[in-house]
């Protein structure tokens, strides 16, 4: 029974979890720490500009600044992007997840696909604090 | 929608109405209403507020986080196990409510096994304590002489393990040190070797509860990140703030329980154990409610200054019913305790009309 019941809960982990809403895709991003997290760079500065105004509400910090932005994919056809948070315990991933979507869709202003997933692989880590975060979280006093 | 979202409105809705029968039936505890609810409901008042909504809640945002129909039957069990126990039938909903608490002991187990975290650890060690205090209850009615006031203590361990636990995963965004990482060790320790003794029946082990209760109040108000987000406008200032007044609660409750030992009711008891879930607990409540309605129901509360007016009469009225419980002076406990129960009304009041849909 205690095995049935973890395949269950592995099965419905969240890696595989669906996008919020339905309509987001699964998570077939496989990613190492060495890739984690997105940078802003010339080439997603418009989409990495636009994630930051999704803010953790407690925090009232950035998700790119806290380094849950794990992949960002542009295609022409398409956008797609991993994030994730802090604990697999945390309720506010599905919000999260619609909120990037929003922001995405927002920046972009064409009728590409989006597809968001939430992935736990790496686990986060606060090292992966951009520089700005961690000095808003008076990491430069340490 | 995802299918298991649907699953949301029902528990939530269930524990809402456990909140209120169970402040209904504090408020008949207390002598302040003495008609409409039945004896049943000032009987049922501990586990209403910890099994029916705190439990629930609980592992209701669990549920929320993992996204998994399997997973939404701990807070379904834990709610229907309340109402079930309320209705009649006290063996099965008590035996409800202990699969709802060994279910969330098992998926802070499954959590650790993919992510060893300490964090995780004292969140499972919390839900443990949910299972002890679930177990109690069984006895209890089953009338081998376990008193309900001897569950308090476990269910305050739930509910502050599990709350110490979150913020100490929040606190690693700033980079907690090995000294305040082992302060936050020895308190959960205190805290759990105390409540052991007390099982065992050495008395003085909730003392020892205290103190750890008092070590993770140092512990939240000097290392949580409330004390830099108190320092923000808007929304996160108001948590920041919240919580550290909260924070104090807890501290003022593990005083109480190392001054005056362990009671089994009560003036005393009433002071002890409302310090930490109406202070602490509630306070919490409402420093997230803005949080959890957006993670649970897609809801926002945007910040507003009102906001501040439930938490503060919190404070106000805890400190008057603290006073009329120690001085034993009845008019200014009554008086509290009418305005705990207020203080929901007037956070329902100032939250409710400014929720926009996402």
């Amino acid at each position: 029974m205690w095995h049935s019941l973890v395949d269950k809960l592995q099965s419905g982990s969240p890696d595989e979890a669906d996008a919020a809403d339905g309509d987001g895709g699964t998570a077939d991003f496989e990613l190492t720490e060495a890739e984690v997290p997105v940078r802003r760079t010339d080439s997603n500065a418009a989409l990495v500009d636009a994630l930051t105004d999704v803010i953790d509400p407690e925090l009232g910090i950035n998700i790119v600044d806290l380094g849950l932005v794990y992949a960002l994919e542009v295609k022409d056809d398409e956008v797609r992007a991993a994030v994730t948070a802090t604990t697999p315990a945390c309720p506010m991933s599905g919000a999260i997840l619609r909120d990037v979507e929003q922001s995405i869709r927002q920046a972009l202003n064409d009728d590409r696909d989006v597809e968001v997933s939430i992935v736990w692989e790496p686990s986060w880590s606060p090292d992966f604090m951009s520089d700005p975060g961690k000095e808003k979280l008076g990491w430069q006093n340490r | 929608m995802n299918d298991s979202r649907m699953f949301v409105a029902p528990i939530a809705a269930m524990a809402a109405v456990a909140l209120v029968g169970a402040v209904w039936g504090g408020l008949g505890r207390m002598g302040l209403v003495t008609m409409a609810p039945p004896a049943e409901l000032a009987m049922s008042h501990g586990a209403l507020i910890a099994n029916g909504f705190f439990g629930t809640v609980i592992s209701l945002e669990r549920a929320v986080a993992l996204d998994r129909p399997v997973v939404y039957a701990i807070p379904g069990a834990a709610a229907l196990g309340t109402w079930v126990s309320y209705f009649g039938w006290p063996l099965v909903g008590s035996l409800s409510v202990v699969v709802a608490s060994l279910g969330l002991v098992g998926l802070f187990g499954w959590l650790t096994w993919r992510e060893p975290a300490r964090h995780h650890v004292i969140m499972g060690l919390g839900a443990l304590s949910w299972a002890i205090a679930a177990t109690l209850l069984v006895l209890h009615v089953n009338g081998t002489g376990i008193s309900m006031g001897g569950l308090a203590p476990w269910w305050a361990a739930f509910l502050v393990l599990t709350i110490a636990g979150e913020r100490l995963e929040l606190a690693r965004v700033l980079r907690p040190d090995r000294f305040s990482q082992a302060c936050f060790l020895a308190s959960v320790v205190a805290v759990l070797v105390g409540l052991i003794l007390q099982l065992a029946g050495f008395s003085f082990g909730l003392q020892i509860t205290g103190v750890g209760f008092v070590g993770l109040a140092l512990w939240l108000g000097i290392f949580d990140v409330a004390r830099r987000t108190a320092k923000q406008e808007g929304l996160p200032g108001y948590i920041g703030r919240t919580l550290l007044g909260g924070y104090v609660w807890l501290a003022v409750g593990g005083v109480l329980l190392v001054v005056h030992g362990p009671t089994t009711g009560g003036l005393v008891f009433d002071a002890q154990w409302h310090a930490i879930f109406v202070g602490f607990v509630l306070t919490m409540i409402f420093a997230h409610a803005p949080v959890v309605l957006r993670a649970l129901a897609d809801r926002r509360i945007p910040y507003h200054p009102t906001l501040y007016l439930a938490p503060a009469l919190i404070h106000v009225t805890l400190a008057m019913r603290l006073y009329g419980d120690l001085a034993v002076d009845p008019t200014w406990r009554l008086a509290g305790g009418l305005g705990n129960a207020a203080a929901i009304l007037v956070f329902v009041a100032s939250a409710i009309p400014r929720i926009e849909r996402i």
